[in-house]
């Protein structure tokens, strides 16, 4: 209420002192005089029968509510628009062909080929599948060790509907309300598309034919086969990979 | 104090191998003993101005070199040359175990690997052999019993 009292008066002031203006003798015609039609403010108040018989029986309220929230500022700025996030830049040591140690998931410590990085900022890697049973794969680089062993694999190309897309979680099917209980549905268990199958052997394919013409190709095949793991006195921050 | 039990002393002259500091890794000799921790340290050959270094950051070699109290750099670099420090140190089975450990820090995951591999393949030559030589022995020791009981009877 007070605040409300308080504004009225604000106006009324603001509005006398515009009409006397600074060195105030004006020249030239006078002004003819005309009847102001005289405008009915809208009133800020209406008066309201209430209930009770302590209340006084009327009550002044406002026709406009005041607003709940102000502003702490006049025109407080708005803030810019959050700028897209970019793909998040890989380390240098990751280059494609690089053989890597994996740290997480149910894969932890297979060695896999790096084979780029995707939009989302995650690396897609493969095993290759047929030498230690990791399939194609997106990893973040944080549960990557890239090793210094790489292979020349910068000319070959990954078929390019291998994306970000492509490696979505498929939503199961709720069944309609009709359609039994929700409870009673079986998780069903995972298994490869056969375009997976079919993408799995194609890059594979390209991965084990430059494993091949190297001259170490034998012990390549081993050390892709074998997981790694920390033994005795092997201290990892002291460790070259 | 018996000469065996204590084969390398702090004496003025021995030499020693830095093991802390900016010079860690070099060899220079003991010119003084300032106190219970510290020598007065010069290798003129090995690129070490002189300077106090403390007991606890340095291993005795089993090099001494004669020399007085306080010899001059200039004395000291030709003791130096003439025991043939360096080439003694660079040939020494310490020196090759320094050497060996760089290599092994250096190795990359492939190459660990692949050293132990090559472990597996040497030592499976070498059970064989052993294998065998041992099931001989054996073999030769049932034979002289059984001989020796025969005559017993």
């Amino acid at each position: 209420m007070g605040r409300g009292v308080f504004w009225d008066k604000m106006v009324q002031t603001k509005t006398v002192r515009r009409s006397v203006k600074p060195g105030g003798v004006r020249f030239g015609k006078p002004k003819s005089k005309k009847v102001k039609q005289v405008v009915e403010k809208p009133k800020t108040f209406v008066e309201k029968p209430i209930g009770g018989e302590k209340n006084g029986g009327t009550r002044k309220v406002r026709v406009k509510k005041l607003p709940a929230y102000y502003a702490s500022q006049p025109n407080p700025k708005k803030r810019a628009k959050r700028i897209k996030r970019h793909t998040k830049p890989l380390r240098s040591s990751l280059t494609p062909g690089t053989i890597c140690i994996l740290l997480a998931g149910i894969h932890k410590g297979k060695k896999v080929v790096f084979l780029k990085q995707l939009k989302s900022g995650l690396c897609l890697v493969t095993g290759p599948f047929k030498i230690n049973a990791c399939p194609l794969r997106r990893v973040n680089q944080i549960y990557l060790i890239a090793t210094a062993t790489k292979l020349n694999i910068s000319a070959f190309g990954i078929p390019k509907h291998i994306n970000d897309k492509y490696f979505r979680r498929v939503k199961a099917k709720r069944p309609k309300k009709e359609e039994g209980d929700i409870f009673e549905q079986k998780q069903e268990k995972y298994v490869p598309s056969a375009q997976r199958k079919k993408d799995q052997a194609v890059v594979d394919g390209l991965v084990m034919s430059v494993i091949r013409k190297r001259e170490d190709k034998k012990m390549l095949f081993g050390y892709l086969g074998t997981t790694f793991s920390l033994r005795n006195k092997m201290y990892p921050h002291r460790l070259k990979f | 104090m018996p000469k065996e039990t204590f084969r390398k002393l702090i004496q003025i002259g021995r030499v020693v191998y830095l093991n802390e500091g900016p010079y860690r890794g070099k060899l220079a000799v003991i010119v003084d003993i300032i106190d219970c921790n510290k020598a007065l340290i010069d290798g003129p050959c090995s690129g070490v101005p002189r300077q106090a270094f403390k007991f606890s950051e340095m291993f005795l070699t089993k090099y001494l070199l004669k020399i007085n109290r306080s010899q001059r750099s200039k004395i000291l670099r030709g003791v130096w040359d003439e025991a043939q420090i360096n080439e003694k140190f660079a040939a020494s089975k310490w020196n090759q175990n320094l050497e060996k450990e760089v290599v092994r820090s250096n190795m990359t995951d492939f190459d660990r690997y692949k050293l132990g591999r090559a472990r597996q393949s040497r030592n499976r030559l070498l059970n064989r052999v052993h294998n065998h030589i041992r099931k001989q022995h054996f073999k030769a020791l049932r034979v002289a019993k059984m001989k020796k009981d025969k005559k017993s009877k």
